[in-house]
This record gives C-alpha cells, sequence and structure tokens, in this order.
C-alpha cells in the first residue's frame, strides 16, 4: 500500500492532484510510520484510534477506506485499489485536463 | 419391595435426562476444545509470520478455517438442538465469508434449529460481506422469527448493509426498522451512519467538507483542495 502510494505521489508531482490520508493512529506512531514509510503527503490526525470524528462522520469502519474525488469535490470512486486507484485518478485527471 | 420399585423408577426416569445431560455437557467441552485449537492455530501462525523474513512469508498458509468449521457442523449434528450446536453453528456462520464451502450448511442448521436463539446476532453482522440467497433468506427469517429485539437489530443491520449497493430502497427500509423499531443503542448508531453514508457519501454527491488539524497540530481542510483531483486516504499502521 506504501509502496504504491508513494510512486502514486512521485507520479503526479506538478499536476492537480493530492493524496490526503486520515490517521487513526496514537501520535507517535503516526510519526514514526510517515518517517519509515518516507510519505510526504498530509493526513489529518484522527483522535488516535478508529472511533476518531472524522472515520465517525464518514462512517467508516474498515481500514483502508478509499474516496476519489474530482476537481469539484464529488465522490466519483470509493475504495479503488493500486492500479485501480491509478486508472480512477489518471481518468478524473484527463478530464480536468479537457475543460481547461 | 415397594421403596426398590419406586427407586427403580425414579432411576428409570431420571438417567435419561442425566445422559442427555452428560451428553451436552461433553459436546460444550467439545465446542471449546475445537475453538481452542483454532485460536491456537492461529497464534502459532502469527508467531511464524513475524519470524519469518519478508519475501517467503507469502509461503507460509493461513490456519484453514473450512476444516475447523466441519468439525463444528460435526458436532452440531450430534445434537442439533442442544445449546453446544447453537454456539458450534454460529462459529462456522461467523465464519462462513472465508469458507464458502461450509458456511451455507452451517447456516441451514441455524435456520432450522436455532431461529429463536439469542446467541444469533453474532452470526448475523458477519453475513453482510456475502450477498447471497441463503444469508438474504436466513437474515429475513431472523427478523421475522427471533423474538430478541437486539438479534432482530443485528440481522436488519447486517441485510442493510448487504443491499445497500444494490437496493437502496430496501436497505433503507431495514436501517430505518433498526432506528425506530428493535435496534439497541449502537446499533441504532450503526444505522444512522449507513443512511448518511447512503445519503451524503454516494458516488455523485458532494464530499462533506471535513476540517481538522494534521499530527503536528496544523489545521486544513478538503475544501482547500477544491480545483484538484483528491484520494482520501483512511488508513492506520497496524
Amino acid at each position: 500500500m506504501y509502496p504504491h502510494e508513494r510512486s502514486l505521489v512521485k507520479r503526479l508531482e506538478g499536476k492537480p492532484f493530492a493524496l490526503i490520508g486520515v490517521n487513526s493512529d496514537p501520535k507517535d506512531r503516526v510519526r514514526q510510520a510517515m518517517k519509515k514509510e518516507n510519505m510526504t503527503w498530509r493526513s489529518w490526525w484522527d483522535g488516535g484510534s478508529t472511533e476518531g470524528p472524522i472515520a465517525k462522520a464518514w462512517n467508516v469502519n474498515g481500514w483502508p477506506t478509499i474516496y476519489v474525488l474530482d476537481a469539484k469535490g464529488v465522490i466519483r470512486y470509493k475504495n479503488v485499489r493500486e492500479s485501480e486507484m491509478d486508472k480512477a485518478v489518471d481518468k478524473l485527471l484527463a478530464a480536468l485536463e479537457d475543460t481547461k | 419391595m415397594k421403596k426398590g420399585c419406586l427407586f427403580a423408577i425414579v432411576a428409570a426416569l431420571a438417567l435419561p435426562a442425566l445422559a442427555e445431560e452428560k451428553d451436552r455437557s461433553s459436546l460444550e467441552a467439545e465446542f471449546k476444545q475445537i475453538s481452542t485449537e483454532y485460536e491456537k492455530a492461529q497464534r502459532e501462525f502469527a508467531e511464524t509470520y513475524q519470524k519469518t523474513p519478508e519475501p517467503e512469508r507469502k509461503n507460509l498458509k493461513y490456519p484453514e478455517v473450512a476444516s475447523y468449521s466441519k468439525k463444528m457442523i460435526a458436532l452440531a449434528e450430534k445434537d442439533p438442538k442442544s445449546p453446544a450446536a447453537a454456539d458450534a453453528l454460529v462459529w462456522a456462520a461467523r465464519r462462513s465469508y472465508y469458507d464458502k464451502s461450509v458456511g451455507p450448511q452451517a447456516i441451514a442448521l441455524l435456520k432450522e434449529n436455532h431461529l429463536e436463539s439469542e446467541k444469533l446476532g453474532n452470526a448475523c453482522q458477519m453475513l453482510a460481506y456475502n450477498n447471497s440467497k441463503e444469508n438474504r433468506d436466513f437474515l429475513n427469517a431472523v427478523i421475522e422469527k427471533n423474538p430478541h429485539d437486539n438479534v432482530k437489530g443485528a440481522a436488519s443491520l447486517a441485510l442493510g448493509q448487504m443491499l445497500a449497493g444494490d437496493s437502496p430502497a430496501e436497505a433503507e427500509k431495514h436501517f430505518n426498522a433498526v432506528i425506530e423499531k428493535y435496534g439497541s443503542k449502537s446499533q441504532k448508531e450503526s444505522a444512522k451512519g449507513e443512511l448518511f453514508e447512503m445519503h451524503n457519501l454516494a458516488i455523485g454527491k458532494v464530499a462533506p467538507d471535513i476540517e481538522g488539524e494534521d499530527v503536528d497540530g496544523k489545521k486544513f481542510k478538503l475544501s482547500d483542495y477544491r480545483g484538484k483531483v483528491v484520494v482520501i486516504d483512511f488508513w492506520g499502521d497496524w
């Protein structure tokens, strides 16, 4: 999971794209993971447990849970992983290019 | 003579009941033994996994649930109406997602023998992940026949989750039943969360804004990212 996300973020550097995490670990654990896995993207820290306010508001019961939004903030895909995530993001970026 | 006769009658009446009780308690012991064996196998797997270097981990075999589920079903078939049979079948039903070979058999036996048991709540929850006709029929039968509110609640919640993708109207009916009729406090909360997800977090909806802080206390919002394609990843390092 981390290696794929790292390469996705790297590949799309400079494009109108952002990967944002919502993290459910205690603070020391998330700091350690971000450093060890060389995560360059941001995460909201959700209070240190899976019962955090953001996970609750988004009814997240399973991890990881993935949402892909277009540039207008509309939810376009859910729970796409790895190459599926790449395809989803590439499609939305291409569509965004076309409207310019 | 009279006394002896009475004793014989009492003994004749009591013995079968005693024998049945003994059988049932040995079934309970057998149930505990199988579940302990499975837990032990899982623990040993976790230990081996930790010790194995990463490239070889994929060759490790996870303890096969189906073989334990088969033992549970065999146990239940010895005395299908007994409480130990209910425990054994619930055990297998809870794991039916992982072993599609024997799960349906456990569900069928539960439906036949324990539809009114208050132990069924635990079985219902896991069925949400497998939208099969057997599972749907079972959950509907539980809602109709089980007298315990928390069990009905668990069944409705599971049916709702199962149907949310394909038949949202049907799913909403089940979630509303949990909220209005028979859910426990936490079941009601789950049902409300599911309804919120259906209404506000479905594909095609504008995502609700997120406001929060990163691990260093810096505030930022999802709406700061308008104009960009965004992947939101709920993650944990476990």
